[in-house]
């Protein structure tokens, strides 16, 4: 195999680049990784909840205050395993 | 080279019947090598499916044989047509669903750097590891109708909150969800896998005809995941098929028997309702329907490793 380099504005060592086709990459991956975050959220929001729960006291879980936030993180429960 | 010139020359009869022997040692060798293996498919497959029809086809007491009388009579039940219709629809709608969340995720992933895709997978595949009771019990917390969180989020942004686990429609919802959630990662990884495959020249070779991602997607990655996209679900389909403990945690059935599989229905007859021989009748009434999924699907691969 053969490898060619092109020079471009006299800098040899700079990376040939086609615009369009560089920019279309660069939208699909910004597009993958924004796609990517909501699929992670939505699949550890189930296991981020267990552990926000774990670190809940029973008092705490019954109360009616904003489930996803910890007011007062306790291990009791785990220590009591 | 030389070449070879290959004449019809007659085999002596005491030669051939030497040869029929060999084979035939060979063949006897061949299959007590297997024999550990059938011994062990026949005790852990065989009989106790055999046991199951031979249970079905008893009465309540276990005493008497009464032949097909458990089957007619969950036949005249409106609950068993009703589970028939919920298994079909959970099972379905769940492998379309992950097959389509772990298509479209396999190739997000597939298109980021291959530096950073090991942390991404490891995100991702969360899911699957976690044990399936475990992480059903969160979903029942999430939708729990006194302290569900989901609600309190519908309720800071003024949006009517549902009661997820007591409405047939939502329950119905909730088990799917939950099951899609948990086998998604599965189908990624396979897909992932899949993708890797696919050899690079093709997207080149596309992208200079001036293919777009759609058509490179369409006409080179769809068929050429073909076969593990067809296995991938007929596997999914036998386990989803088979559910017990998502829809058991999660809804155990209700509202009013709305919920219900054939695993779970099956248990609450059998344990709950303390008639085994009807719960060996329902749950065997999954066979004959995976049995023509399978049958269906695996068709269709062979044909086309055929082709190939």
């Amino acid at each position: 195999m053969t490898t060619t380099t092109a020079e471009v504005g006299g800098d040899a060592r700079r990376p040939l680049r086609y615009g369009s086709i560089s920019r279309s990459n660069k939208r699909a991956l910004y597009w993958s990784y924004f796609f990517l975050v909501l699929f992670v959220i939505f699949f550890l929001t189930p296991p981020l909840y267990m552990f926000i729960t774990s670190l809940k006291s029973s008092a705490e879980i019954g109360a009616v205050t904003n489930p996803w936030w910890v007011y007062a993180p306790t291990l009791r429960i785990t220590q009591a395993c | 080279m030389a070449d070879a010139v290959v004449r019809d020359v007659p085999i002596p009869a005491t030669r051939r019947g030497r040869g029929r022997s060999v084979a035939r040692h060979r063949s006897i060798v061949g299959f007590l090598f297997a024999l550990p293996l059938i011994i062990v498919i026949a005790a852990l497959v065989i009989y106790p499916a055999g046991y199951a029809i031979n249970l079905a086809m008893l009465n309540k007491s276990m005493q008497h044989f009464v032949g097909f009388s458990n089957f007619t009579f969950l036949f005249k039940r409106n609950t068993f047509w009703m589970v028939v219709e919920q298994s079909c629809l959970f099972a379905v709608t769940a492998v379309v669903f992950k097959a389509v969340i772990g298509f479209v995720v396999a190739h997000f992933v597939h298109n980021i750097p291959a530096k950073g895709q090991r942390k991404w997978r490891g995100m991702l595949l969360v899911p699957w590891v976690i044990p399936p009771a475990m992480s059903t019990l969160a979903w029942l917390w999430l939708f729990d109708p006194s302290y569900s969180a989901f609600n309190w989020i519908f309720a800071h942004l003024g949006i009517p909150q549902v009661a997820w686990l007591g409405n047939a429609y939502w329950a119905r919802f909730c088990v799917i969800l939950a099951n899609v959630w948990v086998g998604a990662p599965f189908f990624m990884i396979m897909y992932l896998a899949a993708l890797k495959s696919v050899p690079e020249q093709l997207h080149e070779a596309a992208a200079i005809d001036g293919a777009n991602w759609l058509q490179k997607i369409w006409y080179i990655n769809l068929p050429m995941m073909r076969n593990i996209i067809q296995i991938t679900a007929l596997f999914s389909l036998i386990v989803t098929f088979a559910n017990f403990d998502i829809v058991k945690i999660l809804t155990n059935g209700g509202p009013v028997d709305q919920t219900h599989v054939f695993g779970t229905w099956a248990f609450t007859l059998a344990i709950w309702g303390n008639d085994i021989p009807l719960g060996a009748s329902v749950s065997l009434f999954m066979a004959p329907i995976l049995a023509v999924a399978a049958f269906l699907i695996l068709r269709n691969v062979r044909k086309r490793g055929n082709e190939a």
